[in-house]
């Protein structure tokens, strides 16, 4: 495995960073401090982890609303991801959003739409601008195994295979579309059946592996990159919290919740990591310290931001119109 | 000043756009090679290549979506629905994601997107509505209806 040791070690603490963000996110949620809901990615973290920190700086992510790890990797700060949740001026959206339906172009991410795999038909439109272009960049793009049924995935992925677009798709798939399990969802056994009938190629992975996660994402984005066109990944999870936090999804089995506890993405690693001798338990203890008190940094910053002023929310309805040269 | 029909004045516009503007291109249901239903891309492809003039597989979503995430890296792309009563089928796309995206996130998305009706076909239900009315309530796009009563 071509990773280096220190790649190793950031894909440890963003998934820490993600689970420890996301985990406050839920408390505060259950504390009544949370404007709307709280969406976590709670035991999904190795998929946006590893895809996004295989991307190279200028490519683009259309992420979807379990992706957390994906607007740290690329950048966005747990400051301004507080500050989101709590409905802040400093937040990503300045208070006009909740939680995850951001994005920041500044970071290569862009929006999410709450409507799945919107991104997948938005995030091939990216690839196409590179290939019109001659950019050798990639777009990767984000939904659930449920986003999959929809229109959207399937004009998306059509069209990326049609024009063999530089794009990689992503499903995350965590057995579980809020309450209606996959036999509800599709008659295939595999998401990744769906590739075939567009003539993509597709993988299927250890969702709750982050160094599987990553090699493959960088893979299949080299692959893109070089003009071999897109690639569906299949990365296969289990959510192990509600749709959202106040769902205790109960309609889950417990004996399932508990067979995939054990597979747990940051479990895994730490155990490739010592196991491996890449590190010591010293060294991922002092990450997570540093993770700690980047969280608790973040939500000072965002109690103490203020909040948009009223008349906020009628500005930046339309964009500036730039100014003929 | 000389007098031309509308769909000439379109095309006259979009061909000044794009030999002017290398961002700008056309994507849309045989807009290509057929030069358009309308006629409105008419040697087109011949002068702008397969990459500025892209005939699209059959789905208005999935390619206003491709606008999209092109207008927000750079480009300018012009969508032509084939008739205006084909944009039903575009609609999430564009007014929870082309909409929103600027007051939501900041991020401008500069798409034309093109919807000819009125053309005295006949069309019946299907290739005869007036569509602009769904959009009057979407404030964040703006609709544009020009016509010309003699």
């Amino acid at each position: 495995m071509d990773i280096k040791r220190e790649d190793l070690l950031q894909l440890y603490y963003y998934l820490k960073l993600t689970r420890k963000l996301e985990d406050r996110f839920s408390s505060l949620y259950h504390q009544g401090r949370i404007l709307g809901g709280a969406w976590t990615s709670n035991g999904t973290e190795a998929i946006s982890v590893g895809y996004s920190y295989a991307l190279e700086k200028n490519d683009i992510a259309a992420p979807y609303f379990r992706d957390m790890g994906c607007f740290l990797v690329r950048g966005i700060t747990p400051k301004r991801l507080m500050a989101q949740y709590l409905g802040k001026k400093t937040g990503v959206s300045a208070g006009k959003e909740g939680n995850v339906h951001v994005g920041d172009l500044n970071f290569g991410v862009i929006g999410f739409p709450s409507h799945l795999a919107d991104n997948y038909a938005v995030g091939a439109g990216a690839a196409l601008a590179f290939k019109m272009r001659g950019e050798k960049k990639v777009a990767v793009a984000c939904t659930g195994d449920g986003g999959t049924s929809r229109g959207d995935f399937h004009e998306a992925m059509n069209l990326a295979a049609v024009r063999k677009l530089p794009i990689v798709f992503i499903c995350n798939n965590n057995q579980y579309a809020y309450s209606t399990p996959l036999k509800l969802q599709m008659a295939i056994k595999n998401v990744a059946e769906r590739a075939l009938a567009y003539g993509m190629p597709s993988r299927i992975v250890d969702g709750n592996n982050v160094v599987e996660v990553f090699t493959v994402a960088r893979e299949t984005y080299d692959m893109a990159r070089n003009g071999g066109g897109p690639t569906f990944i299949e990365c296969k999870t289990m959510r192990m919290h509600g749709h959202s936090e106040h769902d205790s999804a109960k309609y889950v089995p417990r004996e399932l919740l508990e067979e995939w506890k054990k597979r747990d993405p940051i479990l895994q690693m730490e155990k490739y990591l010592i196991g491996n001798d890449i590190t010591t338990k010293e060294e991922l203890d002092s990450i997570d310290i540093r993770v700690k008190k980047e969280v608790e940094d973040a939500e000072l910053f965002a109690e103490e931001s203020p909040y948009p002023n009223p008349e906020d929310c009628l500005k930046g309805v339309y964009a500036t119109p730039i100014e003929e040269e | 000043m000389k007098e031309i029909t509308y769909l000439e004045a379109i095309k006259q516009a979009m061909d000044e756009e794009m030999t002017r503007d290398p961002s700008v291109f056309i994507l849309g249901e045989d807009v290509g090679i057929y030069g358009g239903a309308f006629r409105a891309t008419e040697g087109f492809l011949e002068k702008y290549g397969d990459l500025r003039v892209l005939d699209t597989p059959l789905s208005e979503s999935g390619f206003t979506g491709a606008a999209i995430g092109a207008a927000l890296v750079g480009m300018r792309p012009i969508v032509e629905m084939q008739f205006a009563d084909f944009i039903s089928c575009a609609f999430d796309q564009l007014v929870n994601v082309a909409a929103k995206n600027h007051y939501r996130w900041a991020a401008a998305t500069p798409i034309v997107v093109r919807a000819p009706y009125g053309g005295n076909i006949h069309g019946g239900a299907f290739h005869s509505q007036c569509i602009e009315g769904f959009f009057f309530k979407c404030t964040w796009i703006k609709n544009r209806c020009p016509f010309y009563s003699i």
